[in-house]
């Protein structure tokens, strides 16, 4: 590792620390920045900035930077394993079949919502729904990988369950309620300010989990850059290998996926970013700097989506798809090799 | 366990294939052959016989119907994933580059099975990645990101890698298939002073019997019936080579000593004359359809006649002459004559 490569980590850190502090600072309410301050590093229960901050504020910031990893990381293994630049954290079918789920309970059992009151489903339903459905889709994928040995198959085999996923998910819009419909579409339409302080606990554990792979497998990335066969010929248990990073994807995009929404495009652009940034296709690399990245840029989404001020907060997917279209036709034009490549 | 090539390659009664639903297709012969450690092997046959399923199935990409593979005494089956990758590495023709890999993270990739799980490179495996590269010659490439290279120095760069992976056997798909002819030759020469330097075993599937024949100690010739392995020269006596293209206008020109096209040659010529512009006047009238080898005086001569200073071509077709300064000017004329006549 170089030098460059220290100090983009450090710049990285940095400004994701800022950025953090930054998101905590903004939002619907204006606090003023001494009493922000105060309130923040004294935990004063007794201050009237408390519950914005700490029930509101402070878990959606955290959730920002967990799913940027998350989708980040991600997205990097699904573009190295299936050597494909487009590949991101959804090509396997996780959002649709969470999507799946969610459309299941919303519009399939909408009496179940109409229950709202009761705390646990209230809270959990959606949740446990979407995980539900992203688990479904993933199992199904790891049957066929156990008997497919060409991993071109398996991706056809997620995008074909996907597609199935988003067809049953159009019948049930179909036939669903005007209220119901509503309901799924503003699922979709994703939102880190949904996680409590409880679900705080499900979700940044179940997160750590997958990094936590990510971050023993840089070696086994490495060769597959080459290919399966190749992988296989220097002695990478393919299988193996293919199991670990499709759990780990499970429990990084599945889990956003279940608490968030379906957030598109930071999969995508972030592992490009990173790649241009560092000049380097080592996943030793790519891994931290995918997770440093992606905290930085959602960060980054949730702040631009509360600046119009007031209670109004924009849909978190729109930012991050107007945030990582430039930066993916930005990159293409800059390294048009990359239609071929990863 | 050590793998001191001492054996080499054995392959016994292997039947290569796939299986496609209940039925299983099997690829040519039942096939037998060995290989002396530190030979170059060249793989020939004509396409769809099973070359790469047969490079596959010796480093276990591709499982076989039947049959062993015997490494060193040991049958490979019996060899876990990682004995395997220190005993044999493969150069593919996968053409898929992945960006932003360096020439030298490339090379150093072939290390995966010598290291622990998850550790850096010790002095032993830079060492290893150096010499790699040098062999090779591309070592001023080594921060070049592989995007950038030319299929040739690619090429180079993936046999490093296979270098580095510092196994006794190296299998080659191809190498030379995507090369211009000066780079197919260096490819194969770089082969053979790898078999002669680092008493590597190598075995390379090819279509450029020419160049192959130049080179390689050994040929394994792979039909329909099996394979047949021997010196490239013991197998053209035979015939063995030539019976690779019965059927086809291919066939093998003793006196060039080079596998050549036949063309249905129609007139009958005769060319006088000697030495090298001799020689080259043949080759183009070959070329153009003419039959040089006729003996009983044909209606057509041409006659070759070499000063010092300058060469002219005088062709005789019944009392007409014609005169000619270069072989294009003798042929454009041949080729009119051939139209009308």
């Amino acid at each position: 590792m170089n030098r460059n490569i220290y100090i983009w980590f450090s710049i990285l850190v940095v400004s994701g620390f800022f950025l953090f502090m930054t998101d905590l600072a903004l939002g619907s309410v204006k606090i003023p920045f001494k009493d922000f301050l105060s309130t923040l590093f004294s935990g004063d229960k007794q201050s009237v900035w408390f519950t914005t901050l700490f029930e509101f504020r402070l878990p959606k910031a955290w959730v920002a930077a967990f799913a940027g990893a998350a989708l980040s990381v991600s997205g990097l293994q699904m573009q190295t394993l299936f050597r494909n630049p487009l590949a991101g954290p959804y090509i396997l079918g996780i959002s649709s079949g969470a999507g799946l789920g969610v459309a299941l309970l919303v519009l399939g059992f909408p009496a179940l919502l109409s229950f709202g009151s009761h705390y646990f489903l209230n809270q959990w339903a959606l949740v446990i729904a979407a995980w539900i459905g992203s688990a479904a889709i993933l199992l199904f994928i790891m049957i066929v990988s156990i008997r497919v040995r060409d991993i071109m198959t398996i991706l056809i085999f997620g995008i074909m369950f996907g597609s199935a996923a988003t067809a049953l998910i159009s019948i049930l819009q179909y036939f669903g309620s005007d209220a119901s419909v509503k309901a799924f579409v503003i699922w979709t339409m994703g939102s880190l300010g949904g996680v409590t302080n409880n679900q705080l606990f499900i979700f940044i554990p179940s997160i750590l989990a997958g990094l936590l792979i990510a971050l023993v497998l840089p070696k086994s990335l490495n060769v597959l850059l080459l290919g399966e066969n190749y992988a296989r010929t220097m002695g990478l248990n393919v299988m193996v290998t293919r199991i670990l990073i499709f759990i780990s994807t499970s429990m990084l995009a599945g889990t956003v996926t279940a608490f968030c929404g379906p957030i598109g495009f930071i999969g995508i652009a972030i592992p490009h970013i990173a790649r241009m940034l560092f000049h380097t296709a080592n996943h030793f690399v790519l891994v931290p700097a995918s997770i440093l990245l992606g905290m930085n840029t959602m960060l980054l989404s949730d702040i631009i989506s509360q600046l119009p001020g007031n209670a109004t907060i924009l849909p978190i997917t729109s930012i991050t798809a107007l945030l990582g279209i430039p930066i993916v036709i930005w990159i293409i034009i800059r390294n048009q090799k990359l239609t071929h490549t990863v | 366990m050590e793998f001191d090539s001492i054996n080499g390659l054995t392959i016994q009664n292997l039947a290569i294939g796939y299986h496609k639903g209940s039925e299983t297709h099997q690829l040519g012969g039942i096939i037998n052959a060995h290989a002396k450690p530190g030979s170059l092997i060249s793989l020939i046959g004509p396409n769809g016989v099973g070359k790469s399923t047969l490079i596959r199935t010796i480093c276990q990409l591709h499982p076989s119907l039947s049959g062993q593979i015997i490494i060193n005494s040991i049958d490979s089956a019996k060899l876990s994933r990682l004995q395997m990758a220190k005993t044999i590495s493969l150069v593919s023709t996968d053409l898929y580059r992945s960006s932003k890999l360096k020439v030298a993270d490339l090379v150093e990739l072939g290390r995966f099975p010598h290291g622990s799980w998850f550790s850096g490179l010790s002095s032993n495996d830079n060492n290893c990645i150096k010499i790699s590269m040098d062999q090779v010659n591309i070592s001023s490439l080594a921060q070049r990101d592989i995007t950038e290279l030319s299929d040739g120095e690619y090429q180079r760069a993936m046999i490093a890698r296979a270098l580095a992976q510092d196994t006794p056997i190296v299998l080659l798909d191809e190498p030379t298939a995507f090369l211009d002819l000066a780079n197919k030759f260096s490819m194969v020469s770089l082969l053979w002073n790898l078999t002669r330097n680092n008493q590597k075993t190598i075995l390379f599937s090819t279509h450029d019997i020419n160049i192959a024949m130049q080179f390689a100690d050994v040929f394994w010739v792979l039909t329909k019936d099996g394979l047949k392995a021997g010196a490239p020269e013991d197998l053209i006596i035979d015939g063995t080579l030539e019976d690779l293209y019965t059927g086809t206008s291919v066939f093998f020109d003793s006196s060039t000593l080079q596998f050549r096209n036949k063309k249905n040659k129609r007139v009958p010529i005769q060319v006088i004359g000697t030495g090298k512009v001799f020689q080259f006047t043949l080759m183009a009238l070959d070329r153009l359809g003419f039959d040089t080898d006729c003996n009983n005086s044909p209606a057509l001569t041409v006659k070759i006649i070499a000063t010092k200073q300058t060469t002219v071509w005088k062709f005789a077709h019944g009392n007409n002459i014609l005169e000619f300064n270069s072989i294009y000017e003798l042929q454009e004329a041949l080729r009119e004559f051939l139209m009308y006549s």
